[in-house]
């Protein structure tokens, strides 16, 4: 075999390599390609945009004019911001551990051989797949301070009344209640699905070591399912901060801002009071916390030494 | 490999396809339009029937009517987005407080030319409609619907408490005693409502009070407030006393106004509102009445919100097709079929003289009350785009007054301050 016949077949070789990298090329563009078109169509260049935005004081009417970083000095300045921030941030305090122990409690109550364990099972999903307006306007009429189910409750129970929806001190409390009935049921079906996963023989050997059902839950099943754990803290976070279907169906923010969370305050900047520009930097300082909660969440338990 | 060309053809297709809205001019046949009516039930089915009687008689245009996928109350962001990504209707009903904020657009139509002439009466409109849509002398559209705050009384509650219905000399001082008397806790009534959701409907209900006894809403440069007045404090201090002292009004946090729902089921005595809950309340067979606003010292000034049809510009021969349609839609004739499928106002003043009019005010009892008190309507909420802002923080301070959590003076005063730091921010 001589030299330049050797060369022809590696360059040969070559040619026939390339083009058939360029056909998995081609094959694999044509797969992911119309997802990244969605998520750049969809998330990135809206983010983008809304980026540009935060700092002009546009009303999405006309043309804003550039205003440096001022939208996000007055955003230090604003009572209102703040005051979404405390009523966000007592939703997501009282919502995740809540939303995390409860749904590991009915998951568990859910897994075992009862009849008719479907019916209880699709119970606690229906509030989670009921649209939020049916929700909110059901939840308005139950919680009315006047004429709801509940004060007509405590009533006959000769209990004191409450001002519920009506009183900015509770309106937050029972947004927070229906928020967590809506949303449970979720982090019902996950974990689940995991401790269905969790193979059978460990928890009986475990039973014969003379381990009862708290040891067992304590011992098997909470750390089996600590992925899932992690997965609806960073879920839950996420939907929590982002409340605002509720609010608009409900409350609208009221009484006297008692219940404006933080994007419900970026749709009445942007939408109500013409004010797009500063509704962006609103969102983008939602986005900073909402990165800042997660990586450090994440942090926190890669060093406790588990790998989602 | 073929299958990732079929993908890539779908893709096209269907971004192709949100580009959609614009029309491509055709050279001849009829000029398209599209209007976003907005309307729901009833007042839907009356203008698409009226749309496809234009389109019988006006063969050079075609209208296509959309909903515009949402109703009156959320057309702003709706047509705000629409604006944005060049999706935009060549017709959006939108309410007038809105005006100023559409005007801003570049792609408003301005038919102040066209209104010139003589055909279409302009100066038949009322005065507060034509002020409505014109934004700094620019006219951007045509009147669609007006309306005015009365208060609606359930006459069988009233005559429970033994109150005789309002007189036409009643004060602000006779409407909270008769709420007080007809307000029986036990049996779940109250003598009126009031919204303490933070929306518009929570403050409107106000400025007629402050109005009537010579307030104002801002000062006239639109620079200041101007609420916190005198004036302003009594009113608020009044509701306060009904809902914190007597507690005859029953506070409405919700934001599905549920003052209607209770109305109709006759637990509210009274009944702030306007004629649109006319079709309603007869629906629901309530034995209602109708009365313009308590007075302060014989003035019965209300507060009105005219909506209007804003056109938008896409080009030369479909503004003048928008504009013609228009003209032809709030004609006396074509609005007598409205009012009467719909129970509106009427929008000119020539169409009380119609033959057809005593028809429409049969058909819906009290409607001479409201269309009467047209004439008590003498004043609009500021015209700048700073107005939803201010309202937000006057809803503030009335939820914590009517709560009982802070006097009516604090209230407003808080309102003021805020209210003045987003008046100072410079531009429009």
């Amino acid at each position: 075999m001589s030299a330049t016949a050797l060369g022809a077949t590696a360059s040969q070789h070559r040619r026939q390599k390339d083009r058939r990298k360029l056909g998995e090329n081609i094959a694999g563009w044509s797969f992911a390609g119309p997802a990244t078109l969605v998520i750049l169509g969809f998330s990135l260049i809206p983010m983008a945009w809304a980026l540009a935005l935060s700092f002009t004081d546009s009303d999405l009417m006309s043309p804003g004019r550039n205003v440096g970083l001022d939208n996000y000095r007055a955003l230090l300045a604003d009572p209102v911001f703040f005051q979404a921030l405390r009523n966000t941030g007592l939703l997501l305090v009282l919502y995740i551990p809540s939303s995390l122990i409860a749904g590991l409690l009915v998951a568990v109550l859910l897994n075992r051989k009862v009849r008719g364990i479907g019916f209880y099972r699709t119970c606690f999903l229906v509030p989670y797949v009921v649209s939020a307006t049916a929700t909110g306007l059901l939840m308005g009429f139950v919680f009315d301070r006047d004429f709801g189910l509940v004060n007509g409750l405590l009533a006959k129970l000769g209990l004191p009344l409450q001002g519920l929806l009506s009183s900015p001190s509770q309106a937050m409390l029972v947004l927070t209640a229906i928020f967590f009935w809506t949303r449970f049921g979720f982090a019902v079906v996950i974990y689940l699905a995991a401790i269905q996963e969790i193979s059978k023989e460990v928890l009986d050997a475990a039973a014969i070591d003379g381990a009862g059902a708290w040891a067992r839950f304590r011992h098997i099943i909470v750390p089996s399912v600590r992925p899932m754990t992690i997965f609806l803290t960073v879920w839950g976070v996420i939907d929590a901060l982002q409340f605002f279907d509720l609010v608009m169906t409900t409350t609208k923010g009221g009484p006297a801002n008692a219940t404006v969370t933080i994007v419900y305050y970026v749709w009445q900047l942007a939408f109500s009071f013409s004010t797009a520009g500063y509704g962006a930097a609103v969102a983008y300082a939602l986005f900073a916390g909402t990165l800042v909660l997660i990586v450090a969440g994440l942090l926190l338990a890669r060093r406790k030494g588990v790998t989602t | 490999m073929r299958r990732a060309l079929a993908a890539a053809a779908v893709l096209a297709l269907a971004v192709s396809g949100c580009g959609g809205g614009g029309k491509e001019p055709a050279a001849n046949g009829p000029v398209e339009i599209t209007i976003w009516h907005g309307q729901e039930d009833a007042s839907a089915k009356s203008i698409e029937k009226l749309v496809a009687q234009f389109n019988q008689s006006h063969p050079d245009i075609k209208v296509d009517t959309e909903s515009g996928g949402a109703t009156a109350d959320g057309m702003l962001p709706k047509i705000t987005a629409a604006l944005t990504s060049d999706a935009y209707p060549d017709i959006a009903y939108l309410y007038g407080s809105w005006a100023p904020n559409i005007a801003r657009n570049p792609k408003t139509a301005d038919l102040t030319e066209f209104v010139q002439d003589p055909a279409i009466k302009w100066q038949d409109f009322w005065a507060s409609e034509r002020e409505a849509i014109t934004v700094n002398g620019k006219v951007i559209g045509f009147p669609a619907v007006v309306d005015n705050m009365v208060v609606l009384y359930n006459k069988k509650v009233l005559a429970k408490a033994g109150l005789k219905p309002p007189g036409p000399d009643w004060t602000w001082d006779d409407f909270r005693a008769m709420a007080k008397q007809s307000t029986d806790a036990k049996a779940g009534v109250f003598g009126a409502t009031w919204p303490i959701s933070g929306g518009e409907e929570a403050v409107w209900g106000l400025w007629p009070m402050v109005w009537q006894a010579g307030g104002d809403i801002l000062t006239p440069d639109h620079k200041k407030a101007a609420f916190n007045s005198p004036q302003g404090q009594q009113a608020l201090d009044r509701l306060r006393g009904m809902a914190v002292d007597d507690k005859s009004l029953y506070l409405d946090s919700s934001p599905a106004e549920k003052g209607q729902k209770l109305f109709e089921s006759g637990r509210l005595a009274m009944f702030m509102s306007g004629p649109w809950v006319l079709p309603d309340l007869q629906a629901a067979k309530v034995d209602y009445g109708v009365s313009p606003l308590p007075g302060t010292n014989g003035n019965h000034e209300t507060i009105s919100g005219p909506d209007n049809w804003v056109v938008f510009q896409h080009d030369e021969r479909r503004v003048k097709a928008a504009a013609t349609f228009l003209a032809w839609l709030t004609s006396a004739e074509q609005q007598l079929v409205w009012m009467s499928d719909t129970g509106s106002l009427p929008i000119r003043e020539s169409i009380t003289k119609l033959s057809g009019y005593q028809d429409y005010l049969k058909k819906y009892p009290g409607i001479d009350v409201i269309s009467a008190n047209l004439a008590n309507a003498k004043r609009v909420r500021p015209p700048t785009t700073r107005y939803p802002r201010v309202s937000a923080f006057v809803a503030e301070g009335i939820a914590q007054a009517l709560l009982g959590k802070s006097d009516a003076k604090t209230a407003l005063d808080e309102a003021a301050k805020k209210a003045d730091a987003a008046l100072a921010v410079p531009g429009s």
